[in-house]
């Protein structure tokens, strides 16, 4: 490569830092020199080399600056420390210059902490990758990865790319995406994803998203667009603070030509920096947003976060949501010997079949340890169930409708079975075998284990309506409604319905936030003040919602909504800092108690504290 | 085409708004955005106009260090 000469500028900014120090130690020397009382020549040769060093660097951003038109607060202290050598303040230009470079050397390393968060997640990325091809194994860089390649994962290495284990079996820790710990179990057919790591067992994937399209890739590109998304009170101190320090020059020529006084009018110059107020807000919400990717909680920038935090009404979505949004087999009844048998029989029936009752009843067969060895010619009776002949048995399985039909007899504890399963607002389905009953299934999707405490949670953080919104019937929704002490629920709703709900809602004056599994529900998503999609990676999701909780977990929620309002709480105190620390010392500059060099410390010492305040939100 | 240029550690939020305006002057960008906390430079341009190196040395010209 060639080499090319560095611009100047270069050699500035690469040398600030040690001109600083040296600025630094220049000035306390002539400080202690100067209580000597001899040869006071030599501290003032001393102050004005420190002031050089560590003004020369401020001068350069100054100039830099103006040429594209803009007043920063460089331009402010460089005039200041011009206006204080001409009326021979030498040790308040060197004191001043070398407490703004060393403040901001604190400030660039106190940021980078603050940062970090997200770089530490991006330092997760995978390098390599064991490709699997014409049946030799080799190492690969990630970006030569492509879809449709087969990959090995060995124990304790990270996966390089998105895609579907198609052989083996194994524990996979997915910190990386969800923010939980505890390993998840993958076998062939279970979706993984890059970043995350195998912790034993080994795995043969096939890669489906690559690059900038792995689930990875594009949650680091959410965050880092999220971190510099602006909110609109953030957009206003922009406008502000470009206005302002051109105001400030103003407002010091009219102190001086008003006061006649030099010394007062450049103090004017080095308080009223803007700093902490510019900083304040947007490093409490880059804290934030990176905090919550720290836990698999996006959150979509400033905007996302001060409206989810001011929510008042949480509507859920049922189904995937506040249920696990796949039906299961709750109870088996049997009322023959053989379980296993006609358990094998009822699955070997359903596997072909991809009704969702169906799969709950192969489901089931599966974690009983049985896999269905007989394949079976099976008829289907639509609306009603299935029909099929094993072994010269006739089997019959489905609703009581199709037993009724077929004459088979409900014997009186089947009844009572059916009569709570309907109480419990799941589905019955029967089998039979040659005209006697002989199993009963009850399926219902089940409500999500952490859902119940999450609603409590949410209830004691000050959220008042908490609604349900489901197309399911009237008396599941209302089984489901009372298990989770919601205060509203709304069924056999259609898609536009929902939406319809939420504006009417909105419409008296709620600020609104919206949970779904973000499969179907982006208008609502969209809609709704704050939309937020749980446990789901996809596109859709990613984009129509404001937040996006990766974890499939309710608890998520609560943690965000904790998170949001924190946020919002120190962004709220920093902006008060900010402004509270420019009166004050304006207030004392005219009480006459505050000079050049106290307000230069004071000043930076307000840029530190709202840094640090917000520092205590990734803790 | 579009690129993404990382650069060093950006400190003030002037560099950022400099550096946004220096790329967006250029003939032949089409848009440019600075993500200023993640220190990084998301460019679209022409390529038939102006060169990726190019770029990158409007950024070192400002003072910029460019790492990728």
């Amino acid at each position: 490569m060639k080499k090319k000469k560095k611009p100047f500028i270069y050699y500035v900014n690469k040398y600030a830092v040690p001109c600083m120090w040296a600025a630094g130690i220049f000035t306390m020397i002539a400080f202690v020199w100067n209580r000597l009382g001899i040869l006071s020549i030599v501290s003032l040769i001393l102050y004005i080399a420190a002031a050089l060093l560590a003004g020369f660097p401020i001068a350069v951003r100054a100039w830099q600056g103006l040429r594209y038109k803009t007043i920063g607060i460089e331009m402010l202290v460089t005039i200041a420390v011009t206006g204080a050598f001409f009326i021979g303040e030498l040790s308040e230009a060197a004191i001043v210059t070398f407490l703004f470079q060393f403040g901001s050397f604190l400030e660039q390393k106190t940021m980078k902490k603050t940062r970090n968060a997200i770089k530490e997640l991006t330092a997760m990325a995978p390098a390599t990758a064991w490709k699997l091809a014409d049946g030799k194994l080799e190492e690969v860089d990630v970006d030569e990865v492509e879809e449709n390649d087969l990959l090995l994962i060995k124990t304790g290495s990270k996966i390089a790319v998105d895609g579907i284990v198609t052989e083996g079996d194994g524990y996979v820790n997915e910190a990386s995406i969800t923010g939980e710990s505890a390993p998840v179990h993958k076998t062939a057919g279970d979706y993984v994803y890059a970043g995350t790591i195998a912790e034993n067992g080994t795995l043969t994937m096939r890669a489906t998203r690559v690059g900038e399209d792995t689930t990875f890739a594009k949650i680091i590109a959410l965050v880092e667009e999220a971190q510099d998304a602006k909110s609109p009170v953030e957009r206003f101190i922009d406008r502000f603070a470009r206005c302002y320090t051109p105001a400030v020059v103003l407002f010091a020529l009219l102190v001086l030509i008003i006061l006649r006084n030099v010394d007062t009018a450049i103090t004017v110059l080095v308080l009223a920096c803007p700093g902490a107020l510019v900083i304040g807000a947007p490093i409490a919400n880059v804290a934030g947003i990176g905090r919550g990717a720290r836990n698999g909680i996006l959150l979509k920038g400033g905007d996302s976060i001060h409206s989810f935090a001011k929510t008042d009404t949480v509507v859920f979505d049922k189904t995937g949501t506040l249920t696990a949004g796949r039906p299961q087999v709750i109870s088996a009844h049997c009322f023959s010997k053989d379980e296993k048998k006609l358990l094998s029989l009822a699955a070997a029936m359903e596997q072909a079949s991809d009704h969702p009752l169906a799969r709950a009843i192969c489901d089931y067969a599966v974690k009983n340890g049985i896999s269905p060895n007989t394949t079976a010619v099976v008829e289907a009776i639509k609306g009603y169930g299935l029909r099929a002949v094993i072994d010269e048995n006739t089997l019959l399985l489905g609703s009581l409708r199709l037993m009724n039909g077929q004459s088979v007899t409900i014997s009186p504890e089947a009844e009572r079975v059916l009569k709570d399963s309907q109480e419990q607002s799941s589905t019955t389905v029967f089998l039979s075998v040659n005209g006697q009953l002989q199993m009963l299934f009850c399926i219902a999707d089940p409500i999500r284990e952490d859902a119940s405490a999450s609603i409590g949670e949410l209830r004691r953080l000050g959220i008042t309506h908490l609604v349900m919104l489901t197309g399911d019937n009237p008396r599941t929704a209302r089984a489901v409604s009372d298990k989770l002490g919601l205060t509203e629920f709304h069924a056999e709703l259609l898609p536009q319905d929902k939406l319809e709900w939420i504006k009417q809602m909105q419409a008296n004056g709620r600020h609104i936030t919206f949970v779904g599994d973000g499969v179907n529900d982006s208008p609502a998503l969209t809609l709704a003040d704050t939309g937020i999609a749980v446990g789901s990676g996809t596109d859709v999701a990613m984009e129509s919602s404001d937040v996006v909780l990766m974890k499939s977990d309710l608890s998520a929620l609560t943690d965000a909504l904790h998170l949001a309002r924190k946020t919002r709480w120190i962004l709220f105190q920093n902006i008060c800092i900010a402004i509270g620390t420019v009166i004050f010392l304006l207030l004392g500059l005219f009480a006459g108690y505050i000079h050049m060099s106290v307000g230069m410390l004071i000043h930076e010492a307000s840029i530190l504290a709202v840094i640090f305040n917000a520092m205590r939100l990734l803790r | 085409m579009k690129k993404t240029i990382q650069m060093e550690e950006l400190v003030c939020p002037m560099c950022a708004q400099k550096i946004e305006t220096a790329l967006r002057k250029a003939d032949g960008v089409i848009d440019a955005a600075v993500l200023y906390n993640a220190s990084k430079a998301k460019v679209e341009f022409d390529e038939s106009k102006i060169t990726p190196e190019d770029l990158t040395s409007i950024i070192t010209n400002l003072g910029y260090e460019v790492i990728g």
